[in-house]
């Protein structure tokens, strides 16, 4: 069910310095969301129309939150919301991730990216073998590390700039996870930029773990009628191999083996 | 005077409950708009451009946000007359208000053999011609900027159906008038005007266009009065039923094109961003016919002052 309707604010924050949280009263919202859902939000700028989408980040009872970074004019619009505003929101849109019974559970996020992924943590429940490895440009970009720590994960961190954790890729991180430990009866969860999902697809695919990636594309609709958002999925029967499948209908959560990387 | 004001309207011999429909392209074939709104409150659809074959579309990034406006290159994709009938026909034939199913081909011949199929559906209470899709490689533009094109697949349908026939015409052109009396000659019984203007946009930090078809088709606020400008140039010429789309995202812009001239008016993009601006449009004119003291909505078309 996609409902579009009003929200109260009840927090809007900066929990990083490009990253806020904005956290609404909405029980409806709240009670179905499932992991790897998004929404999207009307912003309120002159000249832009567009709605902005964002992953489900955490639901808990009546609330529900979503984290944000503030990219252009429509994100820096949203900062400007305080407690008490009423904000647009459409949703639920798009399917979940998957969780299936596995040995081991790796999530692995980058960015903004990493957002989306804590609500499949605490849906995870954390079992002892749950990794998380979260990857940025710099330290800044290491949202919600805390959150998944009040969780029970076991978190790694890895900076580009060296600023924080492992100096590289969090890709490094997730390799040196499999080398170690196998991807037998592993899956590997993902969202972040899409040079990093293609590479967690790859290392996954190297050492036989499952893979979902949860995709962002620039959307009109999100609902399935613009076919604007979409990517390449494999399908032989279709003409040259592939056929173009919508991120906010079939996705945004995809299996990794069925997406063609260009 | 009456407290409810009539809003019924005819387009050719097609009378449509309220003014106000949804754009090609812009709503799929109604499913997913559903979900969110009462559809059977609008005036009705017209559906998703369809093909005789499936069409995969261009390659993405295919949209991008411009001031007041957004570009797009989706390239027409869609399931074919085949896929739709398997898939689209079954939600179409329960809906109780008019759907109008837009058809698109390669070749005049094509728009006639997909306005037979259609009509043999007996789902389509008319047909939607595009002509003005500017962003395939055949058809589309390629014909809704020449006449000749115009004439021969306009007249194919013509032959080729008794379903009324909607030519939706690009604003692409020096002359819409002259384009709006070809569609007539070749009898065409209404107009959609207008589509998409070609634009393009620019990336400069990766120095790209932002669209990968390169240029696309600009809709939103931003074209509206180019709408309301050829809408009220074509009206003033012909007598013809006209159906004005470009910008229309909440009453006043659709009083706006129905003063220029236009019969209804169709809600595209603003059914992305706001899911509830076509039921919010029936319920804006109604309210401003009564302000007006106005009894009857096809009284507006009349009552521009020059």
């Amino acid at each position: 069910m996609i409902t579009q309707k009003l929200y109260t604010i009840l927090r809007n924050e900066k929990i990083a310095p490009l990253y806020y949280c904005l956290a609404v009263k909405a029980p409806q919202l709240a009670k179905k969301a499932l992991s790897g859902q998004f929404v999207s939000l009307l912003v309120n700028e002159k000249n832009l129309l567009l709605r902005r989408p964002f992953g489900v980040f955490d639901c808990d009872k009546d609330v529900f939150r979503l984290v944000y970074k503030v990219v252009g004019r429509g994100t820096a619009a949203l900062t400007k919301l305080a407690k008490g505003d009423d904000v647009d929101i459409l949703g639920l849109l798009g399917n979940g991730f998957a969780v299936k019974r596995a040995r081991r559970h790796l999530i692995v996020g980058g960015g903004v990216g990493i957002s989306p992924l804590f609500y499949l943590a605490k849906k995870i429940g954390a079992p002892p073998d749950t990794r998380v490895f979260l990857g940025g440009r710099s330290k800044g970009d290491l949202i919600c590390e805390k959150d998944f720590k009040a969780l029970g994960c076991v978190v790694a961190v890895a900076t580009e700039d060296g600023t924080k954790g492992k100096k590289g890729l969090v890709t490094g991180l997730l390799d040196a996870d499999l080398r170690k430990h196998g991807g037998d009866g592993v899956v590997v969860y993902a969202c972040g930029p899409k040079g990093m999902l293609k590479a967690v697809a790859g290392i996954a695919a190297e050492y036989g773990a499952a893979c979902q990636v949860s995709l962002e594309e620039y959307m009109a609709c999100g609902i399935g009628t613009c076919m604007g958002c979409v990517i390449k999925i494999r399908n032989e029967k279709a003409e040259a191999g592939f056929e173009y499948r919508r991120v906010c209908k079939e996705g945004p959560v995809f299996s990794a083996e069925e997406i063609i990387w260009d | 005077m009456a407290q409810t004001p009539n809003l019924k309207v005819t387009i050719g011999t097609l009378t449509l409950p309220n003014p106000v429909l949804v754009c090609s392209g812009t709503y799929g074939f109604g499913e997913e708009f559903a979900d969110i709104i009462d559809i059977t409150k609008l005036g009705g659809i017209i559906t998703k451009s369809i093909t005789l074959r499936p069409k995969k579309g261009n390659p993405p990034q295919r949209i991008v946000e411009t001031p007041s406006g957004m570009l797009n290159a989706i390239g027409l994709q869609n399931p074919g007359i085949d896929g739709f009938i398997k898939d689209k026909l079954p939600f179409l034939k329960k809906l109780k208000i008019p759907v109008i199913v837009n058809i698109a081909g390669d070749t005049p011949d094509e728009y006639a053999e997909l306005a037979r199929r259609v009509e043999s559906l007996g789902v389509a209470a008319a047909l939607e011609l595009n002509i003005s899709c500017p962003n395939v490689k055949k058809g589309g533009i390629a014909f809704g900027i020449d006449p000749h094109v115009t004439f021969e697949v306009v007249s194919g349908v013509r032959k080729a159906t008794r379903l009324p026939v909607v030519t939706k015409l690009s604003p692409n052109v020096t002359d819409i008038v002259f384009l709006a009396k070809v569609a007539i000659d070749a009898g065409s019984d209404a107009l959609s005007l207008i589509n998409t203007l070609l634009g393009m946009s620019i990336d400069i930090q990766k120095m790209r266009p932002h669209i990968a078809n390169i240029t696309g088709g600009l809709s939103g606020p931003a074209i509206r009065p180019v709408a309301v400008r050829m809408i009220w140039q074509v009206a003033r010429t012909y007598d013809i039923p006209i159906i004005g789309m470009g910008g229309v995202e909440d009453a006043a812009s659709a009083v706006e094109l129905l003063l220029a001239g236009a019969s209804a008016v169709s809600v595209g993009t603003a059914n992305f961003y706001n899911p509830r601006a076509p039921l919010e449009i029936v319920d804006g004119i109604r309210k401003y016919l009564v302000e007006k003291r106005i009894e009857d909505v096809n009284e507006l078309r009349k009552s521009l002052k020059v």
